[in-house]
């Protein structure tokens, strides 16, 4: 049984959260870099994701901290969350690889 | 800060923030969030908000920078279930503060947008088995809309209304005997051109085809242009025409029908009709073969459903204007029909949105 592909803003928001715990603002300027600036989630996006991703048990909370009077809340990719990032990262590079090698057929027929 | 010094709202406004911070992080139960959260929107003075803050870690009330841009952040998030807010309302809005670039006065409309597509999926998110919630919500809004819809629609496009006119040409003599016709010939040649040849050749006995010289009559030019200028002054006789039928239908019988909008529309044109018809028999008999119209039946249908319909028969008697009919279905009827049917559909829409909001979302914007 496969799962469905991810799409694209919840890939993203996986790989920030890859690299350690962040919060909702972290993840965002994070996954701007990630996508060299072409993907720019919207608070309400970026929620919504990571709600369901909490309810999929993929992202749980790390901690809080309270910086300026303002709360900022952790999360942190789950090992059920990164597995599934993993199995993302690999069907995404078995395609990219046959992509890359048809391509390269293509301009050099011979 | 003094004890004494006054509080403004912003200082009361940044206390309550505070407090759904410390609720957020677990130091406070929701009772005592409550309590506090009702002495900090009353604390009159900085003594007052310390008290609704006491026992709290470091978090002076300090004045907010960004007030109006604040609330209305505030405003957007209410649209999230309360559930969620409690948790999320404060995260929520430092990340939107962090990212608001300095001297943003207030939420933009994308941004806007964003938020409440956001709050509409978290409703829909299957969160501890109560994100039916937000999809029973979006049925019932589909099925109010749909409902709404419906009427309106209804209102403004009543069905087709037919009015049916049956004239009764009965051909009496002045000795009694039924005046002589000789020519009788298919409507659709009789029209035009030798109608007036027909008028005046009419001497022979009635015959079983008579009404339909008599349908043709109806349906001459000269009968159809008088009709039409008594329906309105505007009309031209091929409106007219569009909207009537002349039909015979057995020997003494000849059917007009109309259709309109209403029935109102109908029937006046189906009476102009029948009443220039009357006039010019009448005013066009040859001495010695008059024709009596002995009566008029008018009746409407409403054909609401294929293959249904309700006539109401009343009785016209020639140069009366006022039939007497019966009054249809009422406007209210139909409104019920159309809005029920509407709500359905609305109910359906409102699921497939549900379902379609509950799925990951789709939705990012791309620089």
């Amino acid at each position: 049984m496969s799962e469905p592909s991810l799409r694209e803003p919840t890939f993203l928001i996986l790989t920030a959260l890859a690299a350690g715990a962040q919060h909702g603002y972290g993840i965002m300027t994070d996954v701007a870099q990630i996508s060299g600036g072409r993907v720019r989630l919207r608070a309400g996006t970026l929620y919504a994701a990571l709600n369901r991703l909490a309810v999929e048990g993929l992202v749980e909370v790390d901690r809080e901290e309270i910086v300026d009077t303002r709360l900022r809340r952790y999360y942190r990719l789950t090992p059920p969350g990164a597995q599934r990032l993993a199995a993302e990262v690999d069907r995404l590079s078995r395609t990219t690889e046959v992509a890359a090698r048809r391509l390269k057929l293509l301009s050099d027929p011979a | 800060m003094h004890d004494g010094m006054r509080a403004s709202d912003a200082d009361r406004d940044s206390a309550a923030a505070q407090l759904h911070v410390h609720f957020a992080a677990g130091r406070l139960t929701r009772d005592e969030l409550d309590d506090r959260l009702t002495v900090a929107l009353r604390a009159v003075t900085f003594g007052d908000l310390r008290l609704a803050l006491a026992g709290l870690p470091g978090l002076a009330p300090a004045p907010r920078r960004h007030g109006s841009l604040e609330r209305g952040y505030r405003r957007l998030l209410a649209f999230y279930p309360p559930r969620y807010r409690r948790v999320h309302e404060e995260e929520m809005l430092a990340v939107l503060m962090t990212a608001a670039p300095e001297g943003k006065r207030r939420p933009g409309l994308a941004e806007a947008a964003d938020l409440i597509a956001g709050a509409l999926r978290v409703w829909c998110q299957p969160s501890r088995g109560r994100g039916w919630r937000g999809v029973l919500a979006l049925i019932s809004a589909g099925a109010v809309l749909g409902l709404l819809a419906g009427a309106a629609f209804a209102a403004l496009n009543p069905p087709l209304r037919t009015s049916y006119t049956m004239v009764m040409t009965v051909a009496a003599a002045p000795n009694g005997v039924r005046s002589e016709y000789r020519i009788n010939l298919p409507p659709s040649y009789i029209r035009g051109a030798e109608r007036q040849e027909l008028i005046e050749q009419r001497t022979s006995v009635l015959q079983r085809d008579e009404t339909r010289t008599e349908a043709a009559l109806a349906d001459s030019r000269e009968v159809m242009a008088a009709a039409a200028s008594a329906v309105r002054p505007s009309m031209s006789v091929q409106t007219l025409r569009g909207q009537v039928r002349i039909k015979a239908v057995n020997d003494i019988w000849m059917w007009i029908s109309a259709q309109g909008t209403t029935a109102a529309q109908a029937e006046s044109a189906v009476s102009a009709v029948a009443h220039s018809y009357i006039a010019y028999v009448n005013g066009k008999n040859t001495p010695g073969a008059r024709i009596l119209l002995r009566h008029i039946v008018c009746q409407r249908m409403w054909p609401r459903r294929p293959g249904e319909s309700k006539f109401i028969p009343c009785s016209m008697h020639a140069g009366t204007d006022s039939p007497g009919i019966e009054p249809g279905p009422s406007l209210l009827a139909l409104v019920l029909d159309t809005g029920g049917l509407g709500a359905l559909c609305g109910a359906l829409i409102g699921a497939f949105a549900a379902a379609a909001l509950s799925r990951p979302s789709r939705r990012f914007r791309v620089t």
